[in-house]
């Protein structure tokens, strides 16, 4: 059964399920109901943290125009621009044990797309949630819904992965920021 | 303390202000001229953001919601915090029934697009809760001006989370108007102005009801065996209809002109209590007056078909006796009803809100054997000026009810 996730809850994630290696991130929101609005485009992106909490390079920033980190441990399956169609509208593949291991930690984050521009925010967005797969079995481990703890942000660090001497624990972060994908970068240390 | 919201932001209501149960709800408007007219409305909302029944949307002609839950403050708006809003609704939340997870509050603007208006020409639009207890205002959302095409906004809702209740300022909207932000929520609205032109073939027969579309469409009652029986003519108005937002004041009367054999000739109409007598001559009779058309059934004109040989020709009208001339939001519909036949239905589609009279159907006997029904729906200032169109002859004087 899938855990409902708290802000600032932090869960094992290998320990609890042994042998868990490939998760999926799976990202997910509706339509703008609203005709008079622009859709909404939602992204999932994934930082590839060191010791310091930085990218060490931009091939550690994966996103809709960086499909993967270095060796491929972390990839985005793809950009969705609207949020049509049920289920999740973006996915990350994850696999914990070929991680580099200078990379102490993965951070998740989901933005907006040209919030500003649009003059959206979280608050706007219906059902957007995110949940962490088991992709071996299919069986959704982790679930976090945006709804009701953010609104007025255009910018969301949802979760981080990171080591937990060998084993992989999942912090559920749920800081919002409101500078979008662009304060972030700017965060992890790259540009 | 008062929270100012953003477009997008949720905020608490009853968790950060225990006991709170008594809200007022206030929206307001600024239009730049008194051509845009600017209607609010309250939906109520199952968990699927869906309404259950047509009742379920709350407005000046349907101000009351279950249980005393939300209500309309038509007369005796307060003044909260140096304000008294456009528009004020009384929600008492603990008397919303469970079924209800959230309550929509819109603003529209009346026939935005057939005007070329819209939510950019109008300024200072906000909503606001207050505790009605304390008086103080707890939250308030202006939602700006950052709009382009939309004719109908939802500028915020109440909505039941983990057992408190919260607001969440929306500020988005649709193109349609009322009838998108309605169809948005699950409630189909009859508009002529999004109805598809009716093509001019022969009018749509199903086994209930005719419908007369078009000036002079005449159609002959079914014959029977025996002698007819009574005809009734109902006129009747849909009150809930949304797009009857300014209903209050109008009065539709229905009356109708009657030529007799014999030359007698008359009105048969509640101005002046000429209600007629069905069984006596001139055999034609008027039920009580629907002054406010709350009654769900209409008014309601009867003819008795036994007196066939002795009626020549009727004219079936209805009038505004007192009340804005607004045919166009009145949305009147004529039915015929004879017993064994199909309805036959007259809908008053052209407007013409200049005038007070609308002669809806000219019923003629033809050779004794039936009546004929022909559609008119043609308008006239007063008596004179029908009576003329129609070569009635009769004196007029001015009468009152």
């Amino acid at each position: 059964m899938a855990i409902n996730l708290s802000k600032g809850q932090k869960i094992d994630l290998t320990k609890t399920n042994p042998g868990l290696s490939k998760v999926l991130v799976g990202l997910g929101w509706d339509t703008n109901k609203y005709d008079g609005g622009k859709d909404f485009d939602l992204d999932a992106s994934a930082f590839c943290l060191n010791e310091s909490g930085k990218a060490s390079s931009e091939k550690d920033f994966i996103f809709f125009n960086n499909s993967q980190n270095s060796n491929g441990s972390v990839l985005h399956t793809g950009d969705n621009r609207t949020g049509d169609g049920d289920g999740d509208d973006e996915q990350l593949k994850v696999d914990l044990s070929t991680i580099p291991g200078e990379v102490q930690k993965v951070s998740f984050c989901i933005t907006i797309h040209e919030a500003q521009e649009r003059s959206q925010n979280f608050g706007q967005v219906s059902n957007a949630y995110v949940r962490i797969v088991n992709e071996d079995t299919n069986e959704e481990i982790i679930r976090y819904d945006l709804g009701e703890d953010f609104s007025v942000e255009t910018a969301i660090v949802v979760g981080e992965l990171y080591r937990h001497g060998t084993e992989w624990k999942f912090s559920a972060v749920g800081s919002g920021y409101q500078n979008g994908l662009e304060g972030l970068v700017k965060d992890f240390g790259l540009a | 303390m008062m929270t100012s919201l953003t477009k997008g932001q949720k905020a608490d209501l009853t968790k950060t202000n225990p006991g709170l149960n008594n809200l007022i709800v206030g929206m307001g408007w600024k239009t730049p001229n008194s051509s845009i007219e600017v209607d609010f409305s309250a939906f109520l909302l199952s968990a699927t953001s869906k309404v259950t029944k047509d009742e379920d949307l709350i407005f000046y002609g349907n101000p009351q919601g279950p249980g005393g839950s939300i209500t309309v403050i038509e007369s005796g708006k307060q003044n909260y915090s140096g304000l008294v809003d456009q528009a004020q609704l009384s929600i008492n939340l603990q008397h919303v029934p469970s079924s209800y997870e959230r309550i929509s509050f819109a603003l529209t603007i009346y026939e935005g697009e057939k005007r070329g208006q819209n939510f950019s020409h109008i300024d200072d639009s906000y909503i606001r809760i207050i505790d009605s207890l304390s008086g103080k205002e707890l939250i308030h959302y202006n939602i700006g001006k950052d709009f382009s095409v939309e004719t109908a906004i939802v500028v915020g809702e109440l909505y039941r989370y983990n057992g408190e209740w919260k607001f969440n300022a929306i500020g988005s909207g649709y193109s349609g108007g009322l009838e998108a932000l309605c169809s948005s929520f699950g409630i189909e609205v009859k508009s002529e102005s999004v109805a598809p032109p009716t093509p001019p073939s022969i009018p749509p027969i199903n086994l209930q009801k005719i419908e007369l579309k078009k000036r002079g469409d005449v159609i002959n009652l079914q014959k029977n065996a025996g002698p007819m029986g009574e005809i009734l003519v109902n006129l009747n108005w849909n009150q809930k209809s949304p797009s009857f937002f300014r209903s209050k004041g109008v009065d539709l009367d229905l009356a109708c002109l009657f030529e007799m054999k014999d030359g007698g000739k008359g009105a048969i109409q509640a101005l002046g209590n000429s209600f007629g007598d069905l069984n006596r001559y001139p055999y034609i009779s008027l039920d009580g007056d629907d002054r406010t058309g709350s009654v769900t059934t209409g008014e309601n004109l009867r003819i008795n078909g036994k007196y066939l040989s002795e009626i020549e020709r009727i004219v079936i009208y209805a009038f505004i006796y007192e009340g804005i001339t607004n045919w166009s939001e009145a949305d009147g519909l004529v039915t015929i009803k004879q017993a064994g036949g199909p309805d036959i239905e007259v809908r008053l589609t052209e407007h013409n809100n200049h005038k007070r009279m609308c002669a809806i159907a000219m019923i003629r006997n033809v050779n004794n054997q039936t009546f004929s029904i022909e559609r008119l729906v043609e308008y006239h200032q007063g008596h004179k000026e029908m009576d003329a169109a129609y070569n009635w002859n009769m004196r007029w004087t001015a009468g009152s009810k």
